[in-house]
This record gives C-alpha cells, structure tokens and sequence, in this order.
C-alpha cells in the first residue's frame, strides 16, 4: 500500500509540475503576446519571428511633394530589412478610399528582401480630391505571417502660380520699341518645372518669342522682361505652362495693346513760314521746334504734293533737334504749285522709327503778280523824255559850237 | 552880296557848262588852275550817290537781317562811303585814262586841267544822280529781300544775293538806273571832249576819240551786263 500510496503521490506531483509548466508556458505566451512592441512604421509583429521586425520603411517620396485637385503622381515606399535574416515578401499593396490607385503594375509576388537590403515599391496615384491631407496606407504582406502598415502623408493644396505685369510703359506707339516686365511667382510648397512662359498675339513683334525656366522653388519670383513692337492695336496672351510632377498645367495673362500719344515723345512743330518768289520758283522758309521731351533724330523738311519741289532746296535736312531746340529751313517749289502746299516734317525716334507731320504753307502772296507791273511804263518813260532832253543839249552845243 | 553874285555867277558857269562848253572852256583856259569848284560839282555828285548806296545798303542789311546787332549799320556806313569814294575815283582815274589816251595824239598840258575841266564835266552827273536816286526811291521798296539764315555756307549766301538781283523790281531798277546812266554819261562826255579839246591842247577830232573811246567801250560793258546777263560774285 505504501507502495501504492508513493506511486500515486508521485504521479500527483508529475501531474501539478505539468500543469504548473504548461500554465507557465502558456502566461508566458500570452504575456508575450501581450507585451509584443508595435512598429515604428505601424507594423504589428504577429509572431515572434525577429526577422519580420526588423523589416521597415525607410523612407517615402511624392512626385508631386504636394498634389494639386486632379493632378496624378507617385508615391514610392522603400522598405529596408534591417535584420540579419532575409524575409519573403508575399504582397505590397497602397490603398485609400478617397486617393485613387492607377498603378497596373501590382506587388502580388514580391519576393525577397535580404538583410540589409532595400525594395522600393512605386504606385501611381490620382488625388482627384478638394484641398486636404490624406493618408494612403502601404502595406506590406509577409510570406508567413504578419505584415506591414504605414499611412503615407499626401497633401493636396491648389496654391496658384501667379502671372502679372510689374512693368509696362504708359502707352504703346506703333513701330515703337517698348519693354513690359511679367513676373512670375510660385505660391505653391513645392517647386514647379520646366516653366515655359510664352506671348501669342499676331502683328505684333516680341522679343524673345518664350522664357524657359527649369526650376522655380516655392516662394521665388522670377522677372522676365519682353521687347514690344506693336504694329496695330492687339491683345497679347502670356501663358505660362508649368510642370507639378508629371502634371502640365498653365497660367495666362491678357495683356492690351492700345495706341495713345507718347506723352514724352518728341514733337517738331513748324511755324514761321514765310513765301517769296524766288526768280522763277517759289522758296518757303520756316522754322522747326521741337516742342517734345525727347530728341527727334534726322529731321528733315520737305513739300509734299501737289506741291512741285524744284532744287535747290527739294529737301531741307536738319538733323537732330533736342527738346525746345528750333532750326530755319528753306525750300524752294515750282511756281506751277498750288497755292496751299504741304510742308512735311519728318523725323526719327531713339528706335530708327519714322514719324512725319505736315502743316499747311500759302504760297499765294509769292505767286502774286506785282502790283507794280502796271507803273513800270512811267520810269521808261521819264527816262526817255530825259534821253530827248540830253540829245537836244548836246545838240543844242554842237549847233551853238558851229555858230562861234 | 557876293555870296549872291558868286551864286549867281556858278548858276550861269552851270548853264554855259551844260549848253556852250566849248566857250566856256576856251576861256577857262586863260585862267589859273583851280580844282576847288570841280571838287564840289564831284562831291555833289558823290554825296547823291551816297544817299542811293544808303538805300541800296539797307536792302542788304535786311538781307542779313540774321547777322546780328551791328551787321546793318556796318552795311550801311560801308555802302555810304564805298557810293562816295567810288564817285571820287571814277573821277581820278577817268581822267588819267583821258589823259593817257591823249598822250597818243601828242596831247599837252598838264594833268591837274585835265582833272579840272573832267571835273566840270560831272555836272550832268549831278542831274543823273538825282534822277537815279528818284527811281531808287519808287523802285527798291517794291524789291523782296530774301533773308540769309545761314552765314556757314558761303553757296547760301551768293544765292540770296543772286535771287535779290533777279528780283523783278531790282531787274527793273537795274536797267532804267543803266540808261540813265548812259544818258548822262553821253552828256557828260560831250562836256568832256570839249574839255580835254582845251586842257590837252588837241583837235576836236582828237578829243573826241579821246573820250569817246573809254566811254563806249564802258557803255557797251554796261548794256551787255544789264540787258545780256548779270553775274554776281562766284558765277550763278
């Protein structure tokens, strides 16, 4: 019976150990489980496998780093093993109910990562969303268990790009160079590229025809001076087409061209203008002012038709006549003229454009016939009254001489 | 009274001079030399032309309007004591051209009678200059003077000068001031043939061609300049 009793008691104890070990193992599994570190990327370790672990996410890229409504990118994810053990991936995959995913290309056997190493896993994606920031997840499957989640922080802000005017002369002239200054600025957080800002408008003439720029950061403004000719009144359309990501996108501006007098534009008035006859022909003398604030370059002074101009004065050439500066012409025109000819001043500005202007000379005073023509008989005739009187003198002499 | 007498006495020398000169000269040639009262007949003569190149002078002053202050009265004294100086010289050397002619035909007698009795012979001048002046006064204010703005060009100046002659009023003047001129100075030279006739000691065939030789060849010169062309300094 001792026997018996020592053999039962003993398989008592064998008994109690097993549970005492079995309930030890098993809190220790379930503190274990309990207790089990979370992620820095946001993976929970399922197993007790350090290998999965030690896989994380190194870094992410967004191509834009900030998306405009509409615009399409991609979001790279590089996953490291920082372990000593390779791990089999079986799935990566980005997901988001508002982000819209456009990869075709999918990560459903991935294979995989050796220690160490990194894996880059790309998805293109749509933000056809308003204004906000978004977390996509990325997740990361493992071969046996476990896997990986980290939201990916995507912005989707539409800060402009903005085109205007910082320059611009206070009227256009036609044919007349003048210089209007845009400037472009990115309001955006990210840098735009490949900006390209060109004029489109017709019968006008813009130097340079675009501005490239390759990379505009956010907050930078850039001045971009255009060389204006206009030729007739138009509207010019600056656009600038820009890059955000692989996105294409453009900003435009209309600037009109409207034709008034330069207010400081040289000004040569004629005044003065006096007509003779000038043996058979008719000479108009005059004078030129420039009444302007600019110098009027190469003036020259010439009759225009129906006036008949004859040498030696066809033309007058003045030259450069600086503000409040006056020079005398002269010109001489044929007799046959009418009696209102046009005197046509014409004259340069700083650019080689020509300009005239034409003032209204009578000339009829000198085309009159003299009043005298009529008395011109009584000279002639006193003086032959005169010849009759010295002739009878001197004959009067001879006759007296002959009667001594 | 003797001022009177000596009035009266030049009024009726005058007369005789203009209608009997060869008497005239046939008696002053008894008498001594005397270039006193010739001097004041040329004088005359010259203080009338003065007065015409006064008026002549101001159509250049405002010619050269543009010149500045001075310019004109510079013309002006010019024009007056050239027209003076000028008649003086015709004068002088008229008669040394008579008297060099003379020598030709043996001529004697010296050179101060001959200037004397020459000098008489300016007396119709004195009438020409008068009505020279009379028409300067009705012909050069109808003329129109251009006016010179540039005084760089000297082409410029000569053709304000040529386009002033070929004024129609000047052209008129300048050929009824010619005829004139050569009325006179047939009358005048009338005078002077008799005068070199008694002053040179010569025939009157001789002293005719004496002064009819100059004047001839001076009056051709003056209707071919005034009816044929006119020139002016540098050609046009």
């Amino acid at each position: 019976m001792k026997t018996t009793s020592k053999e039962s008691l003993s398989y008592e104890r064998r008994f109690l150990l097993k549970i005492s070990i079995t309930l030890i193992i098993v809190s220790s599994m379930a503190f274990t489980a309990l207790a089990a570190p979370t992620d820095t990327s946001g993976s929970t370790a399922t197993s007790l496998s350090p290998a999965y672990t030690q896989v994380t996410v190194s870094d992410v890229t967004l191509d834009p780093r900030t998306f405009a409504t509409g615009d399409e990118g991609t979001i790279t994810v590089i996953v490291q093993n920082t372990g000593t053990q390779s791990v089999t991936i079986r799935r990566a995959t980005l997901y988001d109910k508002d982000i819209t995913l456009l990869s075709s290309t999918t990560y459903d056997s991935v294979g995989s990562i050796g220690a160490g190493n990194q894996m880059p896993f790309t998805f293109t994606v749509k933000a056809d969303v308003p204004e906000g920031i978004y977390y996509p997840v990325f997740s990361l499957e493992f071969q046996d268990t476990g896997f990986l989640r980290y939201p990916v922080k995507l912005e989707v802000k539409n800060s402009p790009v903005v085109l205007s005017v910082t320059d611009k002369p206070d009227t256009f002239v036609p044919g007349k160079k003048s210089v209007v200054t845009l400037s472009l600025s990115n309001l955006r957080t990210n840098a735009i590229k490949n900006v390209i800002v060109s004029p489109n408008a017709s019968d006008i003439e813009i130097i340079p025809q675009n501005i490239v720029i390759n990379s505009l950061d956010p907050g930078q403004t850039v001045k971009l001076p255009f060389s204006i000719t206009p030729k007739s009144p138009t509207d010019i359309d600056f656009e600038a087409v820009y890059l955000n990501g692989p996105n294409t996108h453009q900003v435009g501006l209309i600037l009109p061209i409207q034709f008034n007098n330069d207010k400081t534009q040289s000004d040569p008035v004629i005044s003065n203008i006096v007509s003779a006859p000038d043996g058979n022909h008719i000479r108009i003398t005059g004078d030129v002012t420039n009444s302007g604030l600019q110098d009027a370059k190469s003036v020259t002074v010439a009759s225009g038709s129906p006036a008949i101009p004859v040498d030696p004065f066809k033309v007058y050439a003045v030259g450069l006549l600086k503000p409040d500066d006056f020079s005398s012409f002269e010109l001489t025109v044929s007799s046959e003229s009418p009696d209102e000819v046009p005197v046509i001043v014409s004259y340069k500005d700083q650019d080689g454009n020509t300009y005239s202007r034409s003032t209204a000379a009578d000339i009829s005073a000198a085309k009159t016939p003299k009043s005298n023509s009529s008395l011109s008989y009584i000279p002639w005739i006193i003086v032959g009254i005169i010849a009759i009187i010295v002739v009878f003198v001197i004959g009067y002499q001879y006759t007296k001489r002959r009667k001594q | 009274m003797s001022y009177v007498d000596n009035l009266v006495s030049m009024i009726q020398n005058i007369i005789d001079m203009l209608t009997r000169p060869d008497a005239l000269f046939q008696e002053k040639i008894k008498s001594e030399e005397g270039l006193k009262t010739p001097f004041l007949f040329v004088a005359v003569v010259g203080i009338i032309s003065a007065l015409y190149g006064y008026m002549a002078g101001s159509l250049t002053s405002r010619m050269f309007a543009f010149a500045g202050a001075g310019m004109s009265e510079i013309v002006a004294v010019s024009s007056v004591v050239g027209a003076f100086i000028g008649v003086i010289l015709f004068w002088l050397i008229g008669s040394a051209i008579f008297y060099l002619i003379s020598m030709a035909f043996k001529g004697t007698g010296g050179f101060n009678r001959t200037l004397e009795f020459v000098g008489y012979g300016f007396i119709p001048q004195i009438f020409g200059s008068l009505v020279t002046l009379i028409m300067a006064v009705y012909y050069l204010p109808m003329v129109q003077v251009p006016v010179v703005n540039s005084f760089q060009d000297p082409g410029v100046i000569q053709n304000a000068v040529s386009h002033l002659m070929h004024d129609s009023a000047m052209m008129e003047f300048t050929k009824v001031s010619a005829v004139i001129a050569i009325i006179f100075l047939m009358w005048s030279a009338s005078i002077w043939i008799h005068a070199i006739k008694y002053a040179r000691n010569l025939s009157i065939k001789n002293a005719a061609i004496t002064i009819l030789l100059p004047v001839i060849i001076y009056i051709i010169y003056t209707l071919f300049m005034t009816f044929m062309g006119f020139s002016t300094p540098g050609g046009y």
